[in-house]
């Protein structure tokens, strides 16, 4: 009786033996295979980036991670800007503008078709233009952009007018991107999930929650990109893409979300480091509509009481530019402005004095991203040196949205204004800023309607004016902090678009 | 006739559960402040804009009728479709739930596999070093945080040895080598925590079997401490463990929000992530919802699994 059960046991033991070591070699198996192992297309590239596109459809959202991978790569538009923020031509090969500056001609490049093989003509163009005027849910900034657009129509084929309702340098900028992205007319039904453009790749798959796979187009118009296929793969987690990095699954890190981290991708025989700048500043809103911060006095104090070298060192290892006011170095009036109101914590309290501000105690608001958080701790600390007292509240970014940028409840906030060109805000009394200037309305008017060549220096003098106005605090310009492996080559050092333009990427 | 009383009374709870987490799921969702529609248009957009798209989206209705649209949508199956992008949320979150499934079913199999060998050890040597051994690994498993062992194991096997892939998913479908090597790390991180808290159990439950007079008897009969064990303590032993995985799975799945966000695993809690600070609240909710609905289900399950393991319940229910 208990022989037989015990034959049984081991019987039954031999079997759960039997089991382990299937399950043990199952593992090593997987361990074995290469984690790399999918099928690969000898040119393709994977790039590590931060947000996942809400959408693909670039006009229903103003999120950066759109144009970040559909702008320049699957959608054109009739300018494009090249990295060192000077315009060139893409859909359109030439254009005129009227002796008043309101009216433009672009004559179409007779060769551009979208990926569906239909030619780009003048009536695509006309129809996304006027799209963004009468379509209900169009992101607010793209309907702010084309407002200056009176009508758009088709000439003939491959010429269009815009009539504007003045003149606007401005606006050539804008439609060189999201703005200006022209639509396949066939496609656009479907654009939240299904790009209709002109671009060299198209959108081959998106894997919700984990990454945007383009692919090279094959019927591209002009120039072929150097690449055959491109993967985005997002990562909520900074160092979840540096690790991605350094085990080699990624080829670039579009941008290094912890600046901290740039050490680790040293070794330069495996990894390029490149540093330039965005568009992005990181801007300390003032609210200019409080009582206590109407005085410019007050507001210069505040800035001169920062010390933003220091603050960038702290808050984002040194990386960055520091800007001074709302423009950046690809922007073409951009001057180095960092010497007004720079960091004087004497010069701040005899300034607080004058303008008779004692006690002062003001609401620090700020969205929970990295640089806003570190930041604000910082601001804090260096206004308290110069007697004002700073409470910090950190708020989620819708909650930021709704209370602080729409309800415009807060004296100081901070956050990076990632749109190119947008000193614009500071003509807008109802923006988050409640910056109201006339001097500066006009000066801003002025240089937007000159002729071309005295936009830059009118633009400048602008520029100059919400420096000297503190209007606000710019903390700093956000860098570009691009790492790819060493055999990855064409990435340009700055980034003067929202695009992740792949054209003159290439594999070596 | 008893057990159908049982099962009855137990179905009941689990329906009432199911409404009062319907109703607190939703005002807590409402009680977000943020609204969805600001955060489509993107900064610069007007109130009057904002307004205009909340009322498109049917959120300027009260929030009674919001509720019992939603309830009952779901009770025909519908769980409603994302502010952001306008697609049902069934289809959103189909793959989604894959993801996370594959995630913590392995995650509690694996953490079974090493408690219950580990834990018996601890039982029955734990008077000696082996015994002792195994608690102090168990404490120190139960002080590490998931997220730590799991950058840990990505530092050593994918950047230093390059055996497996740091992070990322490939779907079963695409190539299943791959899908297991993708899953490794993060079922290994999620299990180890579990595996500790669970080991504690285990002991103390075969501790307790160890002074029972079953076991005695096997050992007197010649069965050697482990097989007798085995064969005896295990099905008395799992009555208790049965109930501690039901709870550790409401952990489990928390727990797989943060192996989630550190392997960018294209998960429900992910998703959940995403969605509200999107403030997509529809997938909020629905999401939300299908988890209580699953904890419940199993905690259902677990009270009905007790007749089953124990043939004693049977036996008295079913005079």
């Amino acid at each position: 009786m208990v022989s037989s059960t015990s034959a049984s046991v081991a019987s039954r033991r031999r079997w759960h033996w039997a089991a382990l070591i299937f399950a043990v070699s199952l593992l090593v198996g997987c361990v074995g295979q290469s984690p790399t192992a999918p099928t690969q297309a000898a040119r393709a590239l994977v790039v590590g980036a931060t947000l996942e596109p809400p959408t693909m459809n670039p006009s229903a959202s103003p999120a950066a991670s759109i144009p970040q991978v559909l702008l320049y790569n699957v959608y054109e538009t009739l300018v494009r800007m090249d990295a060192e923020g000077k315009l060139n031509p893409l859909l359109a090969q030439t254009w005129d503008v009227s002796s008043d500056r309101t009216v433009y001609t672009f004559n179409l490049n007779p060769a551009a078709k979208f990926a569906s093989g239909k030619p780009v003509t003048a009536q695509a163009v006309a129809t996304s233009f006027n799209r963004i005027k009468t379509e209900a849910a169009i992101s607010a900034p793209l309907v702010e952009q084309m407002k200056v657009v009176k009508s758009t129509e088709a000439v003939d084929e491959h010429t269009v007018k815009v009539t504007l309702n003045h003149p606007s340098n401005l606006w050539l900028y804008d439609i060189s991107s999201t703005a200006g992205i022209i639509y396949d007319p066939d496609g656009l039904a479907a654009l939240d999930t299904t790009p209709a453009g002109s671009g060299p790749f198209v959108l081959q798959r998106w894997n919700k929650g984990q990454s945007v796979v383009l692919a090279a187009s094959g019927s591209y118009w002009g120039t072929q990109p150097r690449l055959d296929a491109v993967t985005f793969r997002y990562f909520a987690d900074a160092n979840a893409m540096n690790a991605a990095m350094l085990s080699g699954d990624l080829d670039v890190i579009s941008n290094l979300q912890a600046p901290d981290a740039i050490d680790q991708f040293n070794d330069t025989s495996r990894y390029t480091v490149i540093q330039g700048t965005t568009t992005g500043e990181v801007v300390m809103a003032l609210n200019n509509a409080r009582d206590s911060l109407k005085s410019v006095k007050v507001r210069r104090a505040i800035s001169m009481a920062i010390d933003k070298k220091a603050l960038l060192d702290t808050v984002w290892n040194g990386k960055g530019t520091l800007i001074g006011s709302m423009a950046v170095p690809t922007d073409p009036w951009y001057e180095d402005l960092t010497s007004i109101d720079a960091y004087d914590p004497d010069g701040a309290k005899k300034l607080l004095a004058e303008a008779k501000a004692t006690n002062l105690n003001l609401k620090l608001r700020v969205p929970t991203t990295a640089y806003a958080t570190k930041s604000a701790q910082f601001v804090e600390s260096a206004l308290r040196q110069v007697g004002i007292k700073v409470t910090v509240e950190e708020l989620d970014f819708a909650t930021w949205l709704k209370d602080v940028h729409n309800g415009g409840n807060y004296d100081m906030s901070i956050v990076a204004h990632v749109e190119a060109r947008d000193l614009r805000r500071f003509t807008d009394p109802t923006y988050y800023f409640h910056y109201d200037n006339a001097e500066y309305n006009k000066q801003f008017e002025a240089a937007d309607e000159a002729p071309a060549e005295e936009l830059v220096p009118l633009m400048r003098k602008a520029v100059r004016t919400l420096a000297d106005d503190a209007a606000a605090v710019w903390l700093f310009g956000l860098p570009n902090l691009v790492i790819t492996k060493a055999t990855v080559t064409g990435v340009p050092q700055n980034s003067a678009t929202l695009s992740f333009d792949l054209a003159p990427i290439a594999i070596r | 006739m008893r057990i159908l009383a049982f099962v009855a009374r137990r179905l009941a709870i689990f329906a009432v559960s199911l409404l009062g987490a319907s109703v607190l799921v939703f005002a807590v969702c409402a009680a977000l402040p943020g609204e969805v529609a600001a955060i489509i248009l993107g900064q610069g957009a007007t109130q009057a804009q904002i307004d205009a798209l909340s009322a498109q989206l049917g959120l300027d209705r009260p929030a009674v009728v919001r509720y019992a649209e939603w309830v009952g949508g779901m009770l025909r199956g519908d769980f409603g479709t994302s502010y952001f992008t306008g697609q049902s949320v069934v289809q959103l979150m189909s793959p989604r739930i894959a993801v996370t499934l594959w995630l913590v079913l392995f995650a509690l199999l694996l953490s079974v596999l090493i408690a219950v060998p580990v834990g018996m050890l601890a039982a029955m040597k734990r008077r000696s070093w082996p015994g002792f051994v195994a608690s102090a690994a168990a404490q120190l498993g139960m002080a590490i945080p998931a997220f730590w062992a799991a950058i840990a194991l990505v530092l050593v096997f994918a950047v230093g040895l390059r055996w497996l892939p740091a992070n990322g998913y490939v779907p079963f479908t695409t190539s299943v080598s791959s899908w297991a090597a993708h899953l490794v790390l993060p079922v290994v991180s999620l299990a180890i925590v579990q595996a500790a808290v669970l080991v504690r159990y285990v002991r103390s439950a075969f501790i307790e079997v160890l002074s029972e007079d079953y076991y005695r008897t096997a050992r007197a009969v010649g069965w050697r401490p482990f097989p007798a064990l085995l064969r005896h303590g295990l099905r008395n032993a799992a009555l208790s463990l049965v109930t501690v995985i039901g709870l550790q799975l409401a952990s489990v799945l928390v727990g797989a929000i943060v192996i989630e966000s550190v392997f960018a695993l294209p998960g429900l809690g992910s998703a959940l992530l995403d969605a509200v600070s999107q403030r997509d609240l529809m997938i909020v909710q629905s999401v939300v919802m299908f988890l209580a609905a699953t904890v419940l289900l199993i905690n259902f399950v677990v009270d009905l699994s007790y007749a089953w393991i124990d043939p004693r319940l049977r036996t008295e229910v079913e005079p």
